[in-house]
């Protein structure tokens, strides 16, 4: 499809997360609510936002035999999908649409890959990271998985805001980095709130005989980060992007190799 | 002693020093490589205008303790493996445009 | 000036560092696929594939299919889908043969093809996801929801033997293998 589907209004909802607000906007009505009631606690009540994306739903079964995620750019159109979804995206207008069925995975999926694209011109990323808010401040703990990312979110203790157990959201902020809760995870992250906190520090989980806290220098720290950024596009201008922002990150949020043992006492040296 | 190979970053990168090693990303496969501190002291002179031969002069031979021709050897073979994966130029003239790419784009 | 220790410059590489869809997918081939990697692949990025080993859904999946999985919840799941769920930490994908919905609990009846009993009944919490694609020999293939009549005799007669179960699969092996030798 060439022509992006103008939109047809009738039925939108304005989903924001960290601080990018984006309009879906169905003829479904139902669809709609459905959208509304699962990205509840991100919805805002505003009429518009700066990204505005037209959902065109179809029948369950499609036909496309290549089934692996791409996004790709020519001049300002974006074009990313999967087996179950389709999108295009205009970046001069800021408006796209996203042909899919009616469920949830497909919506959630084109809107992660969405963020991942905005957030590397914005200074950002999406990083495989459980993330949690205590004192005011943030820790994200990033790793393969495995690694225990969902254990140490899941023994996180009451005064612990948990942001998500799989995907965090990072942003450069003035003063530092800032890691937002969002709607995108499993299970646990039902729990997750629609808040920010500054980023404290980022560490790099290991499972181990002893709870123990190292720091990483800044080489291993990088390599650290940029192997559990999520990022889909082969964009070179936007690799280089994200490469950077992952050094400047670096540069000002310590990070540590964090070796625990799966029980709460590893929350007492964190926050 | 060797020819005049002249050397250039390649602009299909984003490249930052930190804590002492060069860390350099493609754009284009998002390898990432990691250059050491003798590598690294290469890269950042090769500014398309200068030959191996005058950086292995100027900046190691001054700062470590090698024999040129030891140096001149290790740096060919260096750099011969950076353009290998497209993140640096080499020429046997000067460099001006670091947009060019060896070999053929995708 | 007193000049330092030399070593010859060093080059290191890390291909394709940033994380895409499939280097989770590479991840779990390389180590055993337990439950909960399935499941955190599955709601990190959505799909998953998975490398069939077993005989339990011939002949519509055969060892060494690589079946795609999209993650689902309950609702989307429709009698005759192969879903993917997790029992005692084992993984399996069988095929939807009835729902049993009591309020507010949608429940499933799975059976594999080529098994003489169903599984019994999956909790809508045991499902992962269901299978979209099956590759096989590099085609894609799309998994029928019905079985034909002949394909419903073959897994009949297999789940009376397994030793004829392995006689199929081999002779499928070399027939693919002869398939793959035209095909290049």
């Amino acid at each position: 499809m060439n022509q992006l589907t103008p939109s047809l209004g009738g039925n939108g909802v304005v989903i924001k997360v960290g601080e990018l607000a984006v309009k879906l906007q169905t003829i479904d009505a139902e669809y709609c609510q459905t959208l509304r009631n699962h990205y509840d606690g991100f919805v805002e009540a505003a009429e518009h936002a700066e990204f505005d994306f037209n959902i065109e739903l179809t029948d369950s079964r499609t036909n496309n035999p290549d089934d692996d995620v791409k996004v790709t750019r020519r001049s300002t159109l974006w074009s990313f999908g999967r087996g179950d979804f389709q999108a295009e995206w205009n970046m001069a207008s800021n408006r796209g649409s996203i042909r899919q069925s009616a469920n949830l995975y497909s919506i959630d999926a084109a809107l992660r890959i969405f963020h991942t694209v905005m957030l590397a011109t914005r200074g950002g990323f999406l990083l495989h990271a459980a993330s949690a808010i205590r004192n005011g401040k943030a820790f994200l703990f990033t790793g393969p998985s495995g690694a225990g990312k969902t254990t140490i979110a899941s023994l996180a203790p009451a005064d612990a805001t948990l942001l998500t157990d799989e995907v965090s959201y990072v942003r450069k902020q003035s003063e530092g980095y800032t890691a937002f809760g969002t709607p995108f995870a499993g299970e646990l992250a039902k729990a997750g709130e629609n808040v920010s906190a500054p980023i404290s520090c980022l560490y790099l989980l290991t499972q181990g005989p002893a709870n123990r806290i190292e720091p990483l220098g800044a080489s291993d720290a990088v390599r650290a980060v940029l192997r559990n950024i999520l990022f889909f596009a082969e964009d070179p201008e936007l690799v280089r992007s994200v490469f950077q922002s992952a050094c400047q990150l670096v540069s000002c949020v310590p990070v540590c190799r964090l070796t625990f043992l799966p029980d709460s006492r590893v929350w007492e040296s964190i926050g | 002693m060797s020819q005049n190979l002249y050397v250039a970053r390649s602009s299909a990168v984003a490249a930052r020093k930190l804590g002492g090693e060069m860390m350099i990303m493609s754009g284009r496969d998002s390898t990432l490589f990691t250059l050491d501190e003798v590598a690294t002291i290469i890269w950042e002179s090769a500014n398309g205008l200068v030959t191996l031969d005058e950086i292995v002069e100027s900046r190691i031979c001054a700062e470590f303790d090698v024999d040129p021709a030891s140096a001149a050897r290790d740096a060919k073979t260096l750099a011969e493996a950076l353009a290998q994966h497209g993140i640096l130029l080499i020429s046997r003239e000067p460099i001006l445009d670091s947009n060019a790419r060896i070999g053929s784009a995708k | 000036m007193r000049k330092g220790q030399y070593d010859p410059g060093r080059l290191s590489t890390e291909p394709k560092t940033l994380m895409s869809f499939d280097d989770d997918n590479r991840m779990l081939a390389a180590h055993t696929q337990k439950c909960e990697l399935v499941d955190e692949v599955l709601r990190v990025f959505g799909t998953v594939r998975l490398r069939v080993t077993g005989f339990s859904m011939l002949p519509s999946v055969w060892p060494g299919d690589t079946l795609i999985i999209l993650r689902r919840n309950i609702e989307g799941v429709a009698v005759g889908d192969i879903v993917l769920y997790c029992r005692e930490a084992r993984l399996f994908a069988h095929r939807v043969i009835s729902r049993a919905d009591s309020p507010g609990k949608p429940n499933i009846f799975v059976q594999g093809d080529a098994l003489p009993a169903p599984d019994g009944l999956i909790l809508w919490s045991e499902i992962l996801g269901t299978v979209s694609r099956i590759i096989r020999n590099g085609r894609y293939l799309e998994p029928s929801t019905r079985l034909r009549y002949y394909e419903r005799l073959i897994g009949s007669l297999i789940s009376r033997s397994q030793s004829l179960a392995r006689v199929v699969v081999f002779i499928h092996s070399i027939c693919s293998s002869a398939r793959c030798r035209e095909a290049w």
